[in-house]
């Protein structure tokens, strides 16, 4: 693959962005699906119920106050999603913006926890003790958060964890993405895309194999750009 | 038609639990599994004449889960349930060993009827 030319370096960007966008969209949709299934099988047993009522089969007020609670729940499981969903959306509006990087791994984290799921990984976040604001472009960011999680995930197995650390850094923030045990064969790994990624947010990217665990360590500066460096 | 058993797989507990509530309602006598590991024991134990079961599941895959059922259980017809609209949107191709599929989110007339047609044809 040659990327050394600007051109490509944009087409790349652009396609492996816009296949990133549908990766996490798909996920959601299905995230959502699920969700209205709930709600539209719990609507229609309250039906059920209440035509049986009506022909002489009570229906106890404990039983609706839970179907009640189960719809409460699931239009809350929604909202979570449609707002992570949200947040994702407009982080395309501007390519630089200020951003607080804990919310940002949180929020790619948490769109991404369905890819883990049916792996059966547990998916974990370490933030910061305290608020780190970047400037950067925070599509891009969460972009390599989530190529570094997928890697991880095609070798991982089921009941292995994947954290998510946030450090603060002088010229930025560091995020360390670790798979507990170690299973990543580096050979299989393709690194060139995530390399030029880091490269055109500023940062840098490298992969440490050892002790138990394989560990992405993603530095994340303020942005620069690239094309006046 | 003779009574027949349904065995529904999604890791959706709410989700099969409501449907096998108002499969019950219906005359139809239905179980849920939440995973093929589930799935496979209540095959086992029970005695099932149709398996309906989702696509994507946490471990092993729905698809995986059908290919095993179809081994031990070959005359068991299997249904599945997709995330949006055919097969072919999340597999290559509609296995041919299915006997049909069903979108979610699902209408309970539409699944009865297909329940019906799959336990016919097994």
């Amino acid at each position: 693959m040659n990327i050394d030319k600007e051109g490509d370096r944009e087409r790349l960007l652009r396609e492996n962005g816009l296949a990133f966008f549908g990766a996490i969209t798909a996920s959601v949709s299905h995230e959502l699906n699920n969700i209205i299934s709930i709600i539209d099988q719990t609507g229609g047993l309250l039906d059920d119920l209440l035509a049986g009522a009506r022909h002489g089969r009570p229906v106890e007020n404990e039983r609706l106050q839970r179907i009640a609670e189960s719809i409460a729940c699931q239009v809350k499981r929604g909202e979570g999603v449609i707002g992570h969903l949200n947040t994702f959306a407009h982080s395309v509006d501007h390519q630089v913006q200020e951003f607080e990087i804990n919310q940002l791994v949180g929020n790619i984290t948490e769109l991404t926890r369905r890819f883990a799921s049916l792996k059966r990984v547990h998916l974990e976040t370490q933030p910061f003790d305290t608020p780190v604001t970047l400037q950067n472009n925070s599509f891009l960011v969460q972009q390599a958060v989530f190529l570094c999680i997928k890697q991880l995930l095609a070798s991982a197995e089921r009941e292995d964890t994947i954290t998510v650390s946030v450090e603060d850094d002088r010229s930025g923030v560091r995020l360390l993405i670790k798979a507990e045990p170690s299973r990543l064969k580096t050979d299989d790994l393709d690194l060139h895309y995530l390399e030029l990624l880091t490269g055109y947010i500023g940062g840098t990217i490298e992969l440490r194999d050892g002790s138990g665990a394989v560990v992405f360590e993603l530095m994340v500066p303020h942005w620069r750009d690239p094309d006046n460096p | 038609m003779h009574k027949f058993r349904a065995l529904l797989v999604d890791d959706e507990e709410e989700l099969v639990s409501t449907l096998v509530e108002r499969l019950g309602y219906r005359g139809i006598k239905a179980d849920y599994a939440l995973n093929g590991a589930d799935a496979l024991r209540k095959m086992c134990d029970g005695s099932f004449d149709v398996v309906v079961l989702d696509l994507k599941m946490p471990g092993m895959s729905g698809f995986e889960l059908m290919e095993i059922l179809k081994a031990k259980f070959p005359d068991v017809p299997v249904l599945l349930i997709t995330g949006h609209g055919s097969p072919t949107d999340e597999l290559d191709e509609i296995p041919e060993k299915a006997y049909d599929y069903l979108a979610k989110p699902i209408n309970l007339e539409d699944l009865i009827i297909k329940l019906r047609e799959a336990v016919k044809s097994g």
